[in-house]
Order: C-alpha cells, then structure tokens, then sequence
C-alpha cells in the first residue's frame, strides 16, 4: 500500500524503506477465497432481502399512510351514508360547526330506534295471529345485514320472515320471494317450513 | 468491458471498433472504497472483491506483525473481514473506508488479547520469511539481515507502539485516522510513532540486535 508517511514529521525515511523491504508478505490464496465465498453467500441470502426492504422503507411508509388515510376518509363517508337526506339537510341547516357530527349520530340512532320498536310491535303480532309452534333459531347477531325485500323487522322472526316470503310470491314477485327464501334459510336452517 | 459496451451502444458503434475499445481501460471509472462497499452492500460481488483486493495484503501483514503470530492473525484476519461483510447492510460512508477497516481489525485484536492474558507468552516471531525466487545469495543475506533486526526491534516494541507504527505503514492512514483507529488522541498517537520510530532507527543500527532476537 502507497502511504502517506512522508508529509508527517514523525516518521523517518530509512525506517520506513526497511519496513517496505521486508514487509512484501500477501494474504495466504485460502484466506482470499475463504473471504471472498463468504462475502459471495452473505450477498445472496438474507441481507440483500432486508437491504431491499430497507431500500424501500420510505415509498412503503407512504404508501401505508396514504391507505389508512383513505380508509379513515371512507369510514367517515359511512356515518353520513347512513342519514337519511332529510336528517342531513336538518344538520345543514344547523350550521357546520363542531356539532354537526354528533346531530348526525343523534338522527341515526332516532332512526334505528324506530327501526326497531317497529319491528317488536310486527313480532308482536304475528305472535298473537300466528298459531304456529315458535322455531326462531336464530339469534339477532345471524340476522342477515341486508334484507333487500323483506323489512328487517320482519327477519327477526322467521315466521315473519315466511309470511313476508308468502306475501312476494302471492303478489308474484317470484324472483325476489326465491332470493329472500335463500335468505331465510341460511339464516334460520332450522326453521320448520309450513305445509 | 461493461463500460466499452455502454459507450458502444451510446455512439452507436460496433463492440468490434478498435478506437473505442482502445480507450475504454483510460475511461473506466475507478470507483473509491466507500462507493464498492455501496455497491457491495446492494448485492454487487464483484464491487466487494475489487475493494477486497486493494486491502487484502496491507491488513495482513498489519495483523501479522500487530500479533507475531500466523495462526492469530489468520483468525483475526478472517474475523475482520467478516465483520465487515456483516456489517455492509449498515454501512454509511461517514468516514474512509480504510480507518474503518483498520478499526475493526484494531478492535478484534484488542479483543483476542482481553480474550486470551496469555498473548504475549506465546508469541513468536513468525512473519513470513520466504525470500523473493529471483534473490541472489549476497541479496538474500543483506535482506535476511535488515529483515532480522526490523523484525526483532518490531519485536521489542510495546504493543501499542507497535500497533501505531504498523498502522502508519500499512494503513497509509495519517494521525488523525490513526487516533480514530486506536481511540487515543491525536498528540498520544504522534508520541507513540515517534518512540517507536526511534527505537526501531536505534535498533536497526545495533548489529547486536539480529542475535538478540529471542532475547
């Protein structure tokens, strides 16, 4: 190796010119290819993957904020989609400040309370009308989400449910009584049908 | 050839064209250190191999002589590279290559001597001694008797002076680096090479010295 000894004060030429005239020993040719297979195999495995990842840290970071970004965006868009217009133009006329929020979450429960006291009122009476024995398997947590035909009081009950169905097929909405049986099924598969 | 190959494809002419090719090994860019460990650290082999090979020989002979012994510094050779083989996927080039590969082989041999009281029992003076093919036998003579009183005044030094001096020639690294290396200041690194370059003058003038070598 070239060095720089010359520029500093402390060192002296002769010493130096001794010390290169014996020192011409090389690194052994096993240590070189010992060294260098183990730098070959370190290059191929582990620390290249993580070297790439580390690459790639930065797009990823961004990349992941702007998803949970766009995720908190739309589950924001929900609770208004969840409002009926009329509620939210209410809100709007109340003006846009911090309350807004909290009128459209007041609207919403007010709607599904009615929601579900209608559906108690309709469960009630088809218990007094209907003789048929009680087979209601299901719980409210395996009511169906969306009951597209039938009102989602009426799922609550799979008589009421049957009788909706019945209802469909008597007005000769076949198509939708067959997608609300499909329904029923999945969601009672215990329920006895009538004759 | 990788170059030739970019300029070709770039001016459009063939790999076969004789001026081009002619200067393609003035234009090949030598890359530093720093950049091969880059390169290296990105999966490049052969960046790793190139730096290797400017290296490889100036660390050897450091340990070989910082140890005084060849089955050491074997060892602490092969640790040293893999420590910076290791150690590439955190590589920053803040300092020169060099200072800190000198430091890493520095701190192995600080180690192995914490590891092992007995270091400087069983030391031996085994550089390698092999004379050159093409040396006459008035050559060989001279060179078997500077090469013995160097060595034994190499022998003689305190490990730390020692360890300065072998930076110093090896290295190629200046007193601030050396300080960087070694952990000391600068003003005791300049103290350290100057007492060491003294005794060494000292004893290279002592004829009585290539006797004395086991002494």
């Amino acid at each position: 190796m070239n060095n720089t000894n010359k520029h500093e004060p402390d060192t002296d030429p002769e010493v130096s010119a001794a010390y290169r005239a014996i020192a011409n020993e090389s690194a052994p040719t096993q240590l070189d290819d010992i060294v260098l297979q183990k730098a070959a195999a370190e290059a191929r495995t582990v620390i290249g993957l993580a070297s790439y990842i580390y690459s790639i840290r930065r797009p990823l970071t961004l990349a992941v904020t702007m998803l949970l970004a766009l995720s908190m965006t739309l589950q924001f868009n929900d609770v208004f989609m969840g409002t009926t217009p009329d509620e939210m133009n209410g809100v709007a006329e109340r003006g846009t400040g911090a309350g807004d929020m909290s009128a459209v979450m007041d609207a919403s429960s007010r709607h599904i309370l009615e929601q579900k006291k209608q559906g108690e009122d309709i469960m009630s009476q088809g218990r007094l009308n209907n003789p048929m024995p009680s087979t209601i398997g299901g719980s409210e947590a395996m009511r169906p989400e969306i009951a597209r035909y039938c009102d989602s009081a009426q799922t609550l009950s799979a008589e009421l449910w049957w009788h909706c169905i019945e209802e469909l097929d008597h007005n000769g909405r076949k198509a939708e009584a067959e997608s609300e049986r499909e329904l029923l099924i999945n969601t009672y598969p215990d329920f006895i049908w009538p004759e | 050839m990788q170059l030739s190959a970019t300029i070709d494809d770039q001016f459009g002419l063939p790999l076969s064209s004789g001026s081009v090719l002619a200067y393609a090994p003035v234009m090949r860019p030598s890359l530093d250190d720093s950049a091969l460990m880059l390169r290296y650290k990105d999966g490049d082999e052969a960046a790793f191999e190139q730096l290797y090979r400017r290296h490889n020989d100036a660390l050897y002979r450091y340990l070989l002589r910082l140890c005084r012994n060849r089955h050491t510094a074997e060892d602490l050779y092969q640790e040293t590279w893999s420590k910076i083989i290791r150690s590439r996927s955190r590589y920053r080039p803040t300092a020169k290559f060099t200072t800190f590969l000198f430091r890493v082989a520095h701190n192995s041999f600080i180690d192995y001597i914490r590891r092992n009281k007995r270091h400087s029992a069983v030391s031996e003076s085994d550089p390698d001694t092999t004379a050159a093919p093409g040396d006459g036998p008035s050559v060989l003579v001279e060179k078997s008797k500077a090469r013995d009183r160097l060595e034994a005044a190499l022998l003689i030094l305190p490990d730390e002076q020692r360890d300065v001096f072998l930076l110093h020639e090896e290295s190629g690294l200046n007193l601030d680096a050396i300080a960087h290396v070694t952990g000391v200041n600068r003003e005791t690194v300049k103290s350290r090479l100057r007492y060491a370059v003294r005794k060494l003058k000292a004893a290279m003038s002592d004829p009585g010295l290539t006797s004395g070598k086991s002494s």
